[in-house]
């Protein structure tokens, strides 16, 4: 249950914890056009949230439970 | 008692009390003098005091207020802050909702949620007035004004709702719980607490909808720290306020509630920019076949009402069609038509006619021909715009009724002196003593003055005199009463401690904690309780394998039990562990000396088990911290006998050990058994007398130089009392040749005193022998008797 990096994505399973806030930061600054999956996501902490919202990141995959993508959407989805 | 109230808690509650006095005493106080620093200083350990007693149990919105308070009385009482009539103020209305708290916590056994935001805000308001607190003046504005703040935010922000959620939720705000907008700031360092802002928010009951925004910008990904927490959580709900409160009820101060009126949920439906989207407009924001439809419906309810009726059904119908007006009002959300409508119903009931309901539906038909002059100038009378649940002014909900106002509610506890209570008990001691000189009295009056109308008059008054007083004795016990629980209660945490220290596992079974007894009595409980229950944990459980060897369940099991027998409370402390082994005892006790080698062979087990008594007598092979530190039982058996108590052991090998402690209910008034010997009175205390009988010469057997009996079976010792007292003169016997004889208990040892005569019982005030008689150890003490002789009461342990 955590995130898995590739080249040019980032992919969220399950519940993301609050440790993985660094190393998503770390990615992001290296890959800042890399997009991001959350479709497997079922929970993260705000923490890799913030790190999202301030890398202005891509998304590339919304989550499918319906109720963390109305949250990540308000707080993620480019205006 | 409210379940969930314990003795520690009552005393909190009884405390509590005092000290909020106390505190409020202080600040008026402090009025007329504020520069007195003996006073500052008393009044913040007050406030120190109560605050630390609220921490040990569960009260977190008392906790807060109070620990807020004691900040701002720590600054008062070091200068730091200047004492002001403002400052008083809310330190008054802290401590006025500490009590209310208090009356809740009395009644219900627990705080309800709804004092969360209460709490929050009492808190926040002595600590702005708390020195160098940070842009304390700006804070102040800051929360002036937030009432009207987060009104606008939450309707700005409406618009940014989606559509569809909006009406849904514009459907369920009709419903009775409203619906509310709920702005969630958690503080930065909450990731650190264990915190997690947005699993709190997803929980969030009947959550309609929520967003997340960052609260400031956000920096360059090289300078971010992502565990400082700078989001914002907005939510709007369909759960009741209370529900909310108690869902945030740990981060108050990091939640504001606002209930949302149906008209805005809609009215902001509009494009974005409609002005003033607070104000309720809605019939403009229905749809037109919404409109329709109430047009439909307020045609159709005039058309009722100009129908014809009968008189009798006039009032039934205007309420009908009132109640059909006042549900299509509400579902419409026009909260001013709403206070129009009531005012027109409210007229129409008084006058039996439908007239001004007609009048209210003319001025609001059908838009827009509404809003006409007359309806806006009823609804003039209710402030117009206000929402139905106002987010208030939160200076108005701080304000509680002060202590002086409060009806006299809940039981109030006095505290009372105990030598108050001792002078009582005395009195009524008095009390008894003389009321029994009435029988004298009345014998007197009989033989001596031969009246024997008056002295059954005296009688009489007597049987009264007698009952009052010894209703008054029991009432007057009754303060000083305490219910073993008071005891009990520390060892539930003691079991587990010590059972963790030794590994065994112990499950601890109280019962009969509300007996009761005298508070002295209780209070020397306590050390002897705790000894033996330490000796059951240390020498009694044994370890759970070697339970299990032995086919016991691997958890021991501890009952303490308390039960009244009498004018006596029993208190058994019974385990299931290995037993007391009499061998291991004498074996033990001829080491240390206690018995000699004959004693080994001729003691019984239950007389070898009683070892354990005798003092210097500790079976410990190793000296632990928990039992076995040479105070043995032996401390325990004075401890329990210094109050007149008695101490028993049963015990089976393999089975267990029961301790019995027999103690009186009540110290104050000693029942003795009074006797008579060459001449002189004497009184025995009643709980060693087993018996008395008269035994005929013929019965005595004389062994050596003793004399003995057989007494239902046992032989008892006699021993005539003159000769134990010193005095010459030989036992007397009666006519038919029989020895009166007093049998008494000593530990399991009966002896039977002789004496001339049995006399009658008597309660007595038993008062310790003063002065120069003070060296009479053969007596206990002295009691005054009704006829004014003084009576003698014998201590059958020294005599023997």
């Amino acid at each position: 249950m955590t995130i898995e990096y590739d080249d040019d994505q980032a992919v969220f399973r399950g519940v993301i914890g609050v440790d993985e806030a660094e190393p998503l930061l770390a990615w992001l600054q290296g890959h800042a056009a890399g997009r991001i999956d959350l479709s497997a996501c079922r929970h993260l902490h705000p923490a890799n949230l913030q790190v999202l919202m301030a890398a202005r990141a891509t998304i590339h995959a919304w989550p499918t439970d319906s109720g963390l993508a109305m949250w990540l959407e308000s707080a993620l989805r480019q205006p | 008692m409210t379940p969930g109230m314990t003795p520690l808690l009552q005393q909190f509650l009884s405390e509590a009390r005092d000290f909020l006095e106390g505190i409020g005493e202080k600040v008026m106080q402090l009025e007329d003098r504020p520069d007195d620093p003996e006073l500052m200083t008393v009044l913040f350990r007050l406030v120190h005091t109560l605050k630390g007693n609220s921490g040990l149990f569960e009260f977190r919105e008392m906790t807060r207020v109070l620990h807020a308070a004691e900040s701002l009385m720590d600054d008062v009482r070091g200068g730091r802050v200047a004492y002001s009539k403002e400052l008083a103020d809310r330190l008054l209305d802290a401590m006025d909702f500490v009590g209310k708290l208090c009356d809740e916590i009395e009644r219900e056994g627990h705080i309800g949620a709804g004092h969360a935001v209460d709490s929050a805000r009492l808190a926040e308001s002595l600590e702005r007035l708390v020195a160098g607190a940070p842009g304390a003046a700006s804070e102040a504005a800051a929360a002036e004004g937030s009432g009207h703040a987060v009104r606008d935010t939450a309707a700005a922000s409406l618009a940014e709702v989606p559509e569809a959620v909006r009406r849904d939720a514009h459907r369920r705000a009709g419903e009775a719980s409203g619906v509310h907008w709920i702005d969630y700031c958690p503080v930065e360092e909450c990731y650190f607490a264990g915190e997690d802002p947005l699993f709190q928010a997803r929980g969030t009951p009947d959550l309609l909808w929520g967003s997340i925004t960052a609260r400031q910008p956000w920096p360059s990904l090289a300078e971010l720290d992502a565990y400082r927490c700078v989001l914002a959580f907005r939510m709007l709900s369909a759960a009741p306020r209370a529900e909310l409160d108690e869902y945030y009820r740990y981060m108050p101060d990091q939640v504001r509630v606002t209930a949302v009126p149906a008209a805005a949920l809609l009215a902001s439906l509009g494009p974005p920019g409609v002005p003033d989207p607070v104000a309720p407009r809605a019939p403009d924001a229905l749809v037109p076949a919404e409109l329709a439809a109430l047009a439909a419906l307020f045609a159709v309810q005039r058309a009722i009402l100009n129908l014809p009726v009968a008189p009798g059904w006039q009032l039934g119908r205007l309420e009908a069609v009132a109640a059909a007006l006042t549900g299509c009002v509400r579902a419409s959300g026009d909260v001013v038509a709403l206070t129009g409508l009531a005012a027109a119903t409210a007229t129409a009931l008084a006058e039996r006619a439908s007239a001004p309901l007609v009048a209210w539906l003319d001025g609001h038909g059908v838009p827009p021909e509404r809003a006409s002059a007359p309806v806006r100038a009823a609804a003039a009378s209710a402030p117009p715009g206000e929402p139905p649940r106002p987010a208030a002014d939160p200076d108005l909900e701080i304000k509680f009724g002060r202590r002086a106002e409060d009806q006299a509610g809940g039981t109030r506890s006095l505290k009372v002196d105990q030598a108050k209570i001792d002078r009582l008990v005395n009195l009524i001691g008095e009390m008894v003593v003389s009321k029994n000189a009435l029988p004298y009295l009345a014998g007197r009056a009989e033989t001596v003055f031969g009246v024997r109308e008056l002295s059954r008059e005296i009688k009489a008054q007597y049987a009264v005199i007698n009952r009052i007083a010894e209703e008054m004795q029991d009432a007057i016990m009754a303060v000083s009463m305490m219910p073993v629980a008071f005891v009990f209660q520390r060892f539930p945490r003691l079991v587990r401690d010590i059972s963790r220290k030794l590994g065994k596992e112990v499950t601890l079974v109280l019962q009969g904690e509300d007996t009761e007894a005298d508070k002295t009595i209780i209070e020397c409980l306590g050390d002897p309780l705790v000894h033996i229950v330490r000796n059951s944990l240390g020498h009694g459980i044994e370890q759970p394998e070697a339970r299990r060897a032995a086919g016991k369940p691997a958890a021991g099991t501890i009952t303490i039990r308390a039960s009244q027998a009498a004018d006596r409370v029993v208190i058994e402390i019974r385990d299931d562990g290995r037993g007391i082994d009499p061998m291991i005892i004498k074996r033990k006790a001829y080491e240390r000396g206690l018995i000699d080698e004959s004693d080994l062979e001729r003691l019984t087990d239950q007389e070898a088990v009683n070892l354990i008594f005798a003092s210097g007598f500790s079976t410990a092979e190793v000296v632990s911290d928990l039992s076995g530190r040479g105070v043995g039982m032996d401390v325990v058996r004075a401890a329990v006998e210094k109050v007149h108590g008695s101490l028993a052991v049963d015990s089976e090998v393999g089975k267990g050990t029961c301790v019995r402690l027999s103690l009186p209910l009540s110290m104050a008034v000693t029942r003795v058994m009074i006797v008579e010997s060459d001449g002189q009175r004497f009184g025995m205390p009643m709980d060693c007398v087993v018996e008395t009988v008269r035994v005929p010469r013929c019965a005595i057997h004389t062994v050596k130089h003793s004399q003995a009996a057989v007494l239902r079976g046992r032989t008892v010792p006699l021993k005539p009392i003159n000769s134990l007292l010193g005095l010459g003169a030989a036992p007397r016997a009666n006519a038919d040749g029989e020895l009166a004889v007093l049998v008494v208990r000593q530990g399991d040892d009966w002896v039977g005193l002789i004496v001339d005569e049995l006399r009658d019982a008597a309660d007595v005030i038993l008062k310790p022998i003063t002065g120069v008689l003070a060296g009479l150890s053969a007596y206990s003490g002295s009691a005054l008797m009704g006829d004014g002789s003084v009576l003698m009461v014998l201590n059958a342990k020294e005599l023997m």
